[in-house]
């Protein structure tokens, strides 16, 4: 190991590095004792304990909700804890706003960057510091600062990029460099894989690998097992706002991690396959979709077919059209050329409206954006698409009691955790949304199924039960189209799988004739031995 | 009804905070100004609510609120904000004072029937113009109907001037006979059937707002329209649609009071009943029916200032500094919260003790 | 119709166009920095309200015009203030604290000219800026004889529309552009300083 006396700058060591003279070794980076948070009625955190020592790599794993978000928020600032004492370095630390998490070295990258799009990089990273000069930004020295913090990291950007021009991945490391810049000995990374590419992943480990051997400690919030189990060295589990255990990751296995996380055992699904059906009920014929302002085509000369029966997964890096083939096969927006049929009629260009009366049930991509008004209540949002149908009203006016009872029938088929169907739906989890949302698509009367990010940010549980579900849905001989940025997902649930890259289709096969070495070099557009 | 029932409460509470706190301060500046806050203030409510003519007063400086209140807060179902009421109102009131002077040969009631579809009909085509740029262009509307209340004041003041004026000395119409206006309800006020039509109205915009499958598609457009879009609803359909029925529901702010009260058009006649009514609208918050008792608030503070002007000599003015203020302390909702010391469900800042 | 043209080209309408667009100008320039940093300012109003009142007072107590101004940038910047801190420390809607401020400021101002002028309708004369003639410019024809003889502020604003572009390198606007995306960081006020300008100052 390099030994390296101190960084000069006063603050202890990690353990395990070579001490100089009158230097001292704190245990632990940061340790957060007993931290009680509530929102509300919500427990959020329920006398949680967490510690990570300097320069190692912590895990913080649970299910959505579990409440490792907003134990970090604590640490950094954002929230107040109710209750609990942190430490920093070993020494009793008050918290009281970001300013003073950054003072004691703590730096946080949160899943939704918080940048400004038409500034350039080193803009964004000096914002608030920024080194003057009469007055006016001194942009050589902001860039000067920029780029000596990226060659020290390995963190490659442009200093001179515009934030809204450079890559999701590239964003992220504008932000990890932010929190480097103000002086972060400790980092915590809140869920940084969800919006990355599989080799930008890697990048990101091996920057996360550098930064543990220069002595930075890191917090890793996730959800995902397989990163934990490659990336950490330890992993503390949290479930419903409660530490469940802190181990080492060289002890740990998958399964004894998910019983952790979940408090049980999943059974795997029962995959009862049934042969897809011959015909064709969804098809696209070489569509395309010129880009905004006149940029690269989001989809370009894109033909599929689902059969009765089958799962077609999408597989692709989010980005590559995945959202414009969402929106042109349920009507949301005109593709410039080409045809979509659906059960052998042309609908090109008609409203997603006058789509979806005629049998497509469709979970978007974006619940809370395109799925739900979350301040209707459940039973409202229940019949949101079918409102206007006999079932719901009559002459222009609403029928109050079907509604309730529609919204209850889902409450009762999946388990959706709400205290009245009269309560607004954006009070409920994640997961208990997008529960209702399935359950509301599901109800419809419908032959195709457009499923998009269909566990986009859920649980473990909620997870499973809607795979589930879509696999009945398969067995009962509907099309099911399925865009998932998880490629676990695809590879689960697809009888066949097309690749997207650029908005093109690269290749469609079916699932087996695949390997995931392969998928993931097609997703990002290289193909194997090329 | 679960939760919806206690929004709807708690706003209102908050609401008569704000109307109080603002109030208060009223109090400190009539004070520092070397005037009688007890005066103020006795004379204000004695004004407004102290005896007959003083509630036929403050009925009638309500009822054009009612409507212009209304109008706003049904455009704001929609996302929309009608700016524009002040303009829909001069229209409405013009296109109604001419239609019921030109019918004099039918019965009174179906005179005063055409006359007051005539004016709301004027209001929706005022309120269309704006509806139809932002579902099309995306054109603020705002902006829209800021200009529009321009034109309208100057357009219905030059058709009277040229075409409609009545021979004498001041530009206005003739005076409307007896058998073209609304019946008086009370004897010696100019409390008209007016108010009665506006709290029909109010019934009838809440009915739609919450049962009706337009009204379901408006929220949801005022909401979400991505999710509206999603849910097959034609969303630039119902953005028109919504700024024809609160421009037509402004129209009849403007036919009322040209009907019932003023008995005739008179150019400039409107002491800002439009941008009122967006006080009106913010108070009320998400319910109709709160629209009649943010009218009556503000009607009385007219009233009541009236009142306060003549009998302690303390300047209108004043009241109108209380409105502003009112309107201040009522769209900022985190001072209510501040205030009242509650917890919101927002994520918070600093004020650490861990 | 040729009517319209001989009003559109008359030189004396074109200097009175000049001079009446200046406050408009003024008052864009405050709205155009505000919207910039994500606030929109409907309180333009109230704002130019606020300021020519402080004007007029400011010369009023002190018999220098130019104090005057002073004040009126200040009343004007006060008056903004109002609204950034209710816009985005209480959260408000902006627009509907827009149209608040307007009313109050229409009282507040009617209602301490009374106070202190006790008079409505207007106040009394005060100390005006005058105009000044600029040299040289004379000589320019029809656009020296436009531009010849103004009130000092119809000068400074024309200067002022550059000022924008100058701002907008600066640092301050650099931090105002991330105010835009509701930067965490406890609340770093974007006041729209605004100045404005009535002529009854310049007489």
């Amino acid at each position: 190991m390099d030994q390296r006396c101190g960084r000069g700058d006063g603050l202890p060591l990690p353990c395990g590095v070579h001490r100089g003279k009158g230097v001292r070794c704190a245990m632990y980076a940061v340790r957060m004792e007993n931290i009680t948070k509530r929102f509300g009625n919500v427990v959020a955190n329920d006398e949680v304990c967490f510690a990570a020592r300097p320069g190692e790599i912590h895990c913080l794993l649970g299910e959505n909700g579990a409440g490792k978000s907003t134990l970090m928020r604590i640490l950094f600032g954002l929230y107040s804890a109710d209750s609990g004492s942190i430490y920093v370095n070993d020494q009793p630390a008050r918290i009281a706003g970001p300013r003073d998490a950054i003072s004691l070295g703590i730096g946080m990258v949160h899943q939704h960057f918080m940048l400004a799009e038409r500034l350039t990089v080193a803009e964004n990273i000096v914002a608030g510091r920024e080194p003057k000069k009469d007055g006016l930004l001194d942009y050589d020295r902001a860039r000067r600062q920029v780029r000596e913090v990226s060659e020290r990291y390995g963190l490659e950007v442009d200093p001179d990029a515009r934030v809204e021009e450079i890559s999701v991945g590239q964003q992220q490391r504008v932000e990890i460099i932010k929190a480097l810049m103000r002086g972060a000995r400790t980092l915590i990374l809140d869920e940084p894989t969800a919006v990355l590419t599989p080799p930008e992943v890697d990048e990101l480990f091996v920057v996360m690998r550098a930064l543990r051997e220069s002595g930075t400690t890191i917090v890793f919030i996730t959800h995902k097992l397989k990163e934990t189990m490659e990336i950490s060295d330890r992993v503390t589990v949290l479930r419903d706002g409660k530490t469940i255990g802190t181990v080492d990751t060289s002890g740990a296995t998958p399964d004894g991690l998910v019983e952790m996380m979940v408090g049980r055992s999943l059974p795997a699904h029962d995959d009862q396959r049934m042969p897809p059906g011959e015909t064709v009920l969804l098809e696209l014929r070489d569509v395309s979709m010129a880009g905004r302002k006149g940029g690269r085509a989001r989809l370009d000369g894109v033909s599929l077919a689902v059969r009765s029966g089958e799962v077609l997964g999408i597989a692709g890096v989010d980005g590559n059209g995945q959202l414009e083939l969402e929106e042109v096969v349920t009507g949301l927006r005109r593709p410039s050329k080409g045809r979509v049929t659906l059960i052998g009629q042309n609908v090109t260009g008609l409203g997603t409206g006058r789509i979806r009366d005629r049998g497509v049930a469709y979970i978007p991509s974006d619940r809370l954006k395109r799925g739900m008004v979350d301040s209707f209540s459940l039973a409202r949002n229940s019949v949101l698409g079918m409102h206007h149908c006999s079932d719901f009203s009559r002459h222009g006016v609403l029928r109050e009691n079907a509604l309730c009872e529609h919204a209850q029938g889902i409450v009762a088929k999946y388990d959706v955790r709400a205290e009245s169907i009269d309560q607004p739906m954006g009070s409920l989890s994640g997961g208990n949304q997008q529960k209702m949302l399935v359950g509301r698509e599901l109800a419809r009367p419908h032959s195709v199924v457009i499923a998009a990010q269909p566990t986009r940010g859920l649980d473990v549980g909620a997870t499973h039960y809607i795979r589930e579900q879509i696999l009945a849905s398969r067995n009962s001989g509907k099309a099911i189209l399925l865009i998932s940025a998880e490629l676990d997902e695809v590879l689960e649930l697809s009888d066949r799988i097309a690749v997207i890259y650029e908005g093109q289709i690269v290749d469609v096969r079916p699932t087996g004739s695949f390997t995931e070495r392969e998928l993931g070099l097609l997703m990002t557009g290289q193909r194997e031995g090329v | 009804m679960g939760r919806r029932g206690l929004g709807d409460v708690s706003r209102l509470a908050y609401s008569a905070m704000a109307v109080l706190l603002a109030l208060l301060i009223g109090a400190v500046l009539i004070g520092a100004s070397g005037y009688s806050v007890k005066d103020a203030y006795s004379n204000l409510l004695v004004g407004a609510f102290g005896g007959v003519y003083s509630l036929a007063t403050t009925v009638v400086m309500s009822t054009p609120l009612l409507f212009t209140g209304l109008a706003v807060a049904f455009a704001f179902q929609c996302g929309l904000f009608n700016v524009g009421a002040e303009g829909q109102l001069y229209v409405g009131a013009l296109t109604s004072a001419v239609v019921a002077l030109s019918l004099s040969g039918l019965p009174p009631v179906l005179r005063v029937i055409i006359a007051l579809v005539a004016g709301a009909g004027a209001g929706a085509a005022w309120g269309f113009v704006p509806g139809y740029l932002k579902a099309r262009l995306g054109a603020h509307e705002v902006i829209t109907t800021i200009m529009l209340n321009y034109v309208a004041i100057s357009l219905t003041t030059f058709l009277v001037k040229n075409y409609f004026r009545d021979p004498g000395p001041v530009d206005q119409t003739v005076l409307l006979p007896p058998g073209s206006r609304l019946p008086e309800l009370v004897p010696g006020t100019r409390v008209s059937l007016g108010v009665v039509i506006g709290i029909l109205a109010v019934a009838l915009l809440d009915h739609v707002i919450r049962r009706s499958v337009l009204g379901y598609e408006i929220q949801a457009v005022g909401r979400n329209p991505y999710a509206a879009e999603y849910g097959g609803v034609n969303v630039r359909a119902r953005t028109v649609q919504a700024m024809m029925i609160s421009g037509a529901v402004a129209g009849l702010a403007g036919s009322v009071e040209a009907m019932g009260t003023l008995y005739r058009f008179i150019p400039y006649f409107s002491p800002g009943y439009g941008f009122t009514g967006i006080a009106v609208a913010v108070i009320a918050g998400q319910s109709m029916w709160a629209v009649i008792p943010a009218a009556v608030l503000f009607g009385a503070l007219q009233s009541g200032g009236q009142s306060t002007q003549l009998f302690a000599g303390i300047p209108m003015e004043l009241m109108t500094m209380v409105q502003g203020l009112v309107i201040l302390f009522v769209a900022a909702p985190t001072l209510g919260s501040m205030l009242l010391g509650l917890r919101r469900r927002l994520p918070e800042k600093g004020g650490g003790r861990a | 119709m040729s009517g319209f043209a001989d009003v559109v080209f008359n030189i004396n309408n074109l200097t009175a166009t000049v001079r009446m667009a200046t406050p408009i100008a003024l008052a864009a320039m405050g709205g155009a920095f505000s919207e910039r940093s994500g606030v929109v300012n409907i309180g333009l109003e109230g704002m130019m309200l606020a300021g020519a009142f402080c004007g007029v007072l400011g010369s009023h107590l002190t018999g220098s015009p130019w104090l005057g101004v002073a004040l009126a940038v200040a009343g004007g910047g006060l008056v903004g203030a109002i609204l950034a801190v209710f816009a985005i420390r209480l959260k408000a809607d902006h627009v509907v604290t827009g149209v608040g401020i307007n009313i109050l400021a229409s009282g507040a101002t009617t209602w301490l000219m009374q106070v202190i002028w006790k008079r409505k309708g207007a106040t009394d004369m005060v100390a005006g800026l005058g105009t000044w003639s600029v040299p040289g410019l004379r000589d320019i024809p029809v656009l020296g004889t436009i531009l010849r003889t103004h009130s000092p502020l119809v000068y400074s604003s024309l200067i002022l529309i550059e000022s924008p572009r100058i701002l907008v390198t600066s640092v301050v606007s650099k931090r105002r552009h991330m105010l835009r995306k509701n930067y965490q960081n406890s609340l770093q006020l974007p006041v729209p300083v605004h100045i404005y300008v009535i002529l009854s100052m310049s007489g």
